[in-house]
């Protein structure tokens, strides 16, 4: 899977920034669907074995989930797998606000921004959709941007308040 | 001379810091800013001023500064214009003037001051008015030598800047106490807080001493510091100035990380930039004391009273041993009484009666006072000696302190406000209605005594936190006596040469003349005379003025008008705004799946928007040109791969996804079968061609779109607004998949045999334009069967992370010589070669006709831009039409850009029939071609017309063609 190994990118002081291949599927509804996805989202969100990231209307994202386990629970609505174009990198410890805020307009305050929180937005213009998974903070990005962000993470790592 | 009180003030004894000034070593203590450390050394004159190179020294002891400016640093890392005022002293600290040559203390320019009569207000304008344009080009350059302030380094700068985004609840400008009261408030309230002051010290007047406070408030001031300082929701900046206000309570601070040490950190930023988004402000910004106006009123050793006496009490400095007080009011009393122990003073007052309990005071210290005095002139050359007193006799002095009441500092109220409001009794102007969301405290406020500035930034903190909905807590603030009456009396009306605007060199003649020549507004007479301009922004002369030309007009100050303040606040350093946005992540790079594998294959990388691509992978010694020409011909010989992940690719789902595509593209989609690919020309809404690609059906409901490499975000951004905002009951769900695809191009007789190792039957029995999706390692890779090249050609779809993989398999199942990579420029020739358009041709100017491509066109007109296509002006058989081109001599190069016209010999003006959009050496020709659009250029086929570049100066004769030079029958491509 070429680059696609998990690897890390910075550590310093209560931090961890790791690279995190996971199978990524889009589930949309079209006008319409909208009851077939809620109905997805009821079934398959009670387990959350996966988390459901829900990116806009109408559209989730299902983070570690297999293709063809999906296959069967989205009739009627588009899958599409974003495996190998979004690229999950996970900021965890207690400098992860420090590092992400120096260009992440996203308030991640726990008040504002508790865990299953999801939000789109850029860094330095790279498109990151940044969901507080309890953990971490998962960024996902395009994969052509992605060593740009690494690099950009890196560099923030360098002094953190 | 030694100035430094053997005890008291927060400088740090133990730890004494050397720096140089003008070249000469002086010493000073931590926590000394450059100007105290100069005072207390007994240096007055530290600039010359900006027209007349008069002498100046050090007028305050804040960001108001107008005189002080001095350029700190060396070589790449010299900054001009910053006051001395607020720059803190380290180990090596390097200052110069700025403005005076050979030296600050004997300048040429000094011969302005000679000549002041001639420089009034609008010199320049009126004086090079003449003679006339070639007039101008004779003065303009000392004109430009003289102008500006300092000079800035042209080398990078090589410190680091970074932004941090921050949100709030409530943040707070200014930690004096209005500014601390608030932030207890809030704190105390469970909101997050930010709190933030531009000085090193936070307490605003509690610190600097320029009032009389209880010991009870200074412990007031740093228990309520500490108590912040502790709190997990509470930020408390120092050395951070809000330097603007901006649309949805967004402010802009800049935090001088480590600008006041002798070496920072490894990896410590030297600027921060925060862009704050508080949900409430309070504005706790403070005052600045404002000059009265004498003649000579800018000498070395005149400077304001208030920051006289923080130099007194913050840095144990005592400016002078003779010193004389010139006020208006009561604020500068404390001052006289501070000084009283260390010097003679003697109080000039311009009232008849001043309380007598303040005369009392006066006695008891030994303080003369004279009342009813109005100082006519101060007398000196380059530093004050005495001063004349109207009805008195001249008092000898070295230091002399002016106190003409505060102006309430509203830069960041009036940014975000209605316009200032002029407030008579106080003579001064107080913010405006809020148009944004905060509230103002303390001395911005009109608000000059501590009590009342306690009261209100107390208030201003509840009423904040009771518009987010939280229940504000209550503090106790501690309590504590007034200052006494800090209205001022009336300002004297001066005579003879006194500054208004001290950085500007702008004189209450000049605000005369500008009046008596008719600049009455106040915005017209600030660009006629400068007043206010600068780096100072004139914090110390815009109220001034604004009374002075009042009262020569019998009018009130707000009849005159009050000019406008924008950001920043204070100068803000252009590395701070730009962060890290510089080098590599100026902008974002995109690298496409196969980027490794192209550059260990020697490719020629090029920027293509944010995307690295490969133009060609010379070998040997080979250029650029001759490596694509090898390339291409080995793509019509054998076989080549070629790079084209960056292709725009988007996947289209849902019941009414043909229908979709129907409106989309001007050809016909209802008739395509899932398993087959078609080529799509689509529109833009007026008319002319948008984009083209092909798209795949994978099944009825379900299709994979491509566009080019520079249409890819436009395209899909089209779509979405189409499906959103256009056509919302469409059943269609869009998706980029652009990331998702390495693309790999294979071309030449030998794709076939290339692919099957890999493929097998999948690729055997591919027709023309199919596409088939087969499985490779567990993974489904997209095959389709189509060509740019001309080529029997295949485009190989793998997901990304197998992409490099897909590549080297395909290499190592091939002998390297029979299959080779081409780059762009190969991939361009080869196109060129079948009259093949790409971006060069479509350019958002060109209809389908223009391109050929008319007969794409479905009649029913149920497209994107079918209406407008059919204006008269893109119908027109005059609009130049795609062409090929060939130079009559095979070898002769032609450019892109050429103009073609019909003239044999190079004529300027030249009508131009069009021109070549793209052009090279075509290796299966062994010529030289181009393709170009011509005017009626379908009926010249076969004529002769010139390719004119003047700027290259080539006139070149070239033979119009069909634009398909090699196998228009496209039999190559089916085979």
């Amino acid at each position: 899977m070429g680059d696609y190994r998990e690897r890390a990118i910075a550590t310093g002081t209560g931090l961890v920034i790791r690279h995190a291949p996971a199978t990524i599927h889009e589930v949309a509804a079209w006008p319409g669907a909208n009851s077939a996805l809620e109905h997805f989202l009821n079934a398959y969100g009670s387990g959350a074995r996966n988390p459901l990231l829900r990116v806009g209307p109408g559209r989730v994202w299902v983070v570690g989930a297999d293709t063809l386990e999906l296959q069967t629970a989205t009739n009627g609505m588009a899958l599409i797998d974003l495996s190998h174009a979004l690229v999950r990198i996970q900021v965890s410890g207690e400098s992860a606000r420090l590092v992400l805020r120096k260009g992440l307009p996203v308030d991640l305050h726990p008040s504002v921004f508790p865990d299953g929180s999801i939000a789109t937005s850029a860094i330095e213009r790279i498109v990151v959709t940044v969901h507080n998974n309890g953990d971490s903070f998962d960024l996902f990005c395009r994969r052509s941007y992605s060593g740009s962000l690494e690099h950009w993470l890196a560099d923030a790592s360098i002094f953190l308040l | 001379m030694n100035r430094r009180l053997p005890d008291g003030g927060r400088i740090d004894r133990t730890q004494p810091v050397r720096f140089r000034f003008n070249g000469k070593e002086y010493g000073g203590f931590l926590g000394d800013t450059l100007a105290s450390a100069l005072l207390a050394n007994g240096v007055l004159l530290v600039a010359r001023s900006f027209k007349y190179h008069r002498p100046r020294g050090i007028w305050s002891a804040g960001a108001e500064e107008p005189n002080a400016l001095v350029t700190v640093g060396t070589g790449a890392r010299r900054e001009p214009n910053t006051r001395a005022t607020t720059v803190e002293i380290y180990d090596g600290l390097v200052a110069n003037s700025q403005n005076a040559w050979p030296s600050v203390g004997f300048d040429i320019g000094a011969i302005n001051n000679l000549l002041s009569r001639f420089f009034s207000a609008g010199f320049y304008y009126k004086t090079f008015m003449w003679p006339g344009a070639r007039g101008w080009r004779i003065y303009e350059h000392f004109i430009r030598r003289a102008a500006g302030m300092g000079k800035v380094a042209k080398t990078a700068d090589p410190d680091r800047y970074e932004r941090i985004e921050a949100f709030c609840d409530l943040l707070i400008v200014g930690s004096g106490p209005a500014g601390i009261a608030a932030a207890q408030t809030a704190a105390r309230s469970g909101v997050r807080v930010i709190l933030v002051d531009e000085n090193a010290e936070h307490g605003g007047s509690i610190a600097r001493g320029a009032i009389d406070h209880a010991s009870e408030l200074r412990e007031w001031a740093s228990g309520a510091l500490a108590e912040l300082a502790g709190l997990p929701d509470v930020t408390v900046l120092s050395r951070c100035t809000a330097f603007g206000y901006y649309d949805g309570n967004v402010l802009g601070l800049v935090e001088r990380v480590s600008d006041h040490l002798a070496a920072a950190e490894e990896g410590m930023p030297r600027q921060r930039h925060w862009i704050v988004r508080a949900r409430q402000v309070v504005l706790a910004t403070g005052a600045i004391e404002r000059p009265l106006l004498f003649a000579n009123n800018d000498l070395p050793g005149i400077m304001s009273a208030s920051a006289a006496h923080c130099y007194l009490s913050e840095f144990a400095v005592c400016p002078g041993g003779e010193v004389v007080i010139y006020t208006n009011n009561d604020s500068a009393y404390s001052t006289a009484l501070a000084f009283a122990p260390h010097a003679s003073v003697t109080l000039v007052d311009t009232r008849a009666e001043p309380a007598p309990k303040l005369l009392a005071a006066c006695r008891r210290a030994d303080v003369i006072v004279r009342t009813g005095a109005v100082i006519r002139r101060a007398i000196g050359s380059r530093r004050v000696r005495a001063v004349a007193i109207e009805n008195y006799a001249n008092i000898g002095c070295d230091l002399l302190l002016t106190a003409g009441g505060w102006t309430p500092t509203i830069a960041l109220h009036s940014q975000a406000g209605g316009r200032p409001v002029y407030a008579a009794e106080s003579q001064c102007f107080l913010p405006g209605v809020a148009r944004e969301s905060w509230v103002a405290a303390g001395a911005c406020n009109g608000a000059f005594d501590t009590p009342t500035c306690l009261e209100q930034g107390r208030f201003a903190a509840t009423r904040a936190i009771e518009a987010i909905g939280v229940t504000p807590a209550t503090i106790v603030i501690p309590a504590c006596t007034t200052r006494g009456d800090m209205i001022p009396g009336p300002q004297p009306v001066p005579h003879g040469k006194c500054f208004v605007d001290m950085q500007n060199d702008v004189t209450t003649d000049d605000l005369d003349l500008a009046s008596r020549e008719g600049y009455r507004s106040a915005e017209l007479l600030k660009r006629y005379t400068t007043l206010g301009m600068g780096t100072d922004q004139g914090k110390t002369s815009n109220v001034n003025a604004l009374s002075l030309l009042a009262k020569s007009r019998s009018e009130s100050v707000p009849d005159i008008g009050v000019t406008t303040f924008r950001p920043p606040y204070t100068a803000v350093t252009m590395g701070a705004i730009a962060g890290r946005k510089q080098g590599r992540h100026i902008l974002p790079t995109r690298v496409t799946p196969l980027h490794n594998w192209n550059e260990q294959h020697g490719a020629l990388m090029s920027d293509a928007g944010l995307w690295k691509r490969a133009l060609a992978y010379p070998r040997g010694d080979e250029n650029r040109q001759a490596a694509a020409i090898r390339e291409a011909a080995h793509v019509r010989s054998a076989v080549g791969t070629c790079d084209v992940s960056t292709l725009g690719k988007i996947d289209i789902q849902g019941p009414d996804a043909k229908e979709f595509l129907e409106r989309l593209y001007v050809n016909r989609w209802s008739n395509i079968k899932p398993g087959k690919a078609r080529y799509g020309v689509m529109l833009q809404d007026d008319g002319f061609v948008f984009d083209d690609g092909t798209t795949s059906c994978l099944d009825e409901n379900h299709y994979f779109m491509t566009t080019t490499t520079d249409r890819a975000e436009p395209v899909l951004r089209n779509i979405e607004y189409l499906l959103q905002v256009v056509w919302p009951q469409l059943r269609v769900h869009v998706c980029d998949m652009t990331d998702q695809w390495a693309g790999i191009a294979v071309a030449g007789p030998r794709s076939r045999e290339s692919l099957q190792p890999l493929f097998a039957d999948a690729i055997t029995s591919l027709p023309f334009m199919g596409v088939v999706d087969v499985s490779y390692g567990g993974q489904t890779v997209r095959v389709v069967r189509i060509s740019f090249s001309g080529e029997l050609g295949y485009e190989v779809y793998a997901p990304s992370g197998i992409g490099e993989e897909l590549v080297q398999e395909l290499y190592l199942k091939n002998d390297s010589p029979g299959i080779a990579p081409y780059g762009l420029d190969a991939m361009d020739i080869l196109r060129i070669e079948k009259g093949h358009v790409t971006g060069a041709e479509i350019d958002g100017n060109r209809t389908l006709a223009d391109l050929g491509l008319a007969r794409m066109a479905r009649s029913d007109n149920r497209f994107l831009g079918a209406a407008m296509m059919k204006r008269p002006g893109l119908v027109d058989d005059r609009r130049p039409q795609l062409v090929g081109l060939e130079p009559l001599d095979p070898a002769q190069a032609i450019s892109a850009g050429s103009h073609l016209v019909v003239e044999s010999r190079p004529r300027e003006p030249s009508a131009s029939l069009g021109e070549i959009s793209s052009a090279c050496f075509s290796p299966a020709l062994n010529r030289h071609i181009g393709l170009g659009f011509l005017r009626g250029g379908e009926g010249l086929h076969d004529s002769i017309v010139y390719a004119a570049n003047p700027l290259g100066g080539t006139h070149i004769a070239v033979r119009v063609v069909s634009p398909h030079f090699f196998d228009d029958k496209g039999e190559r491509l089916r085979g």
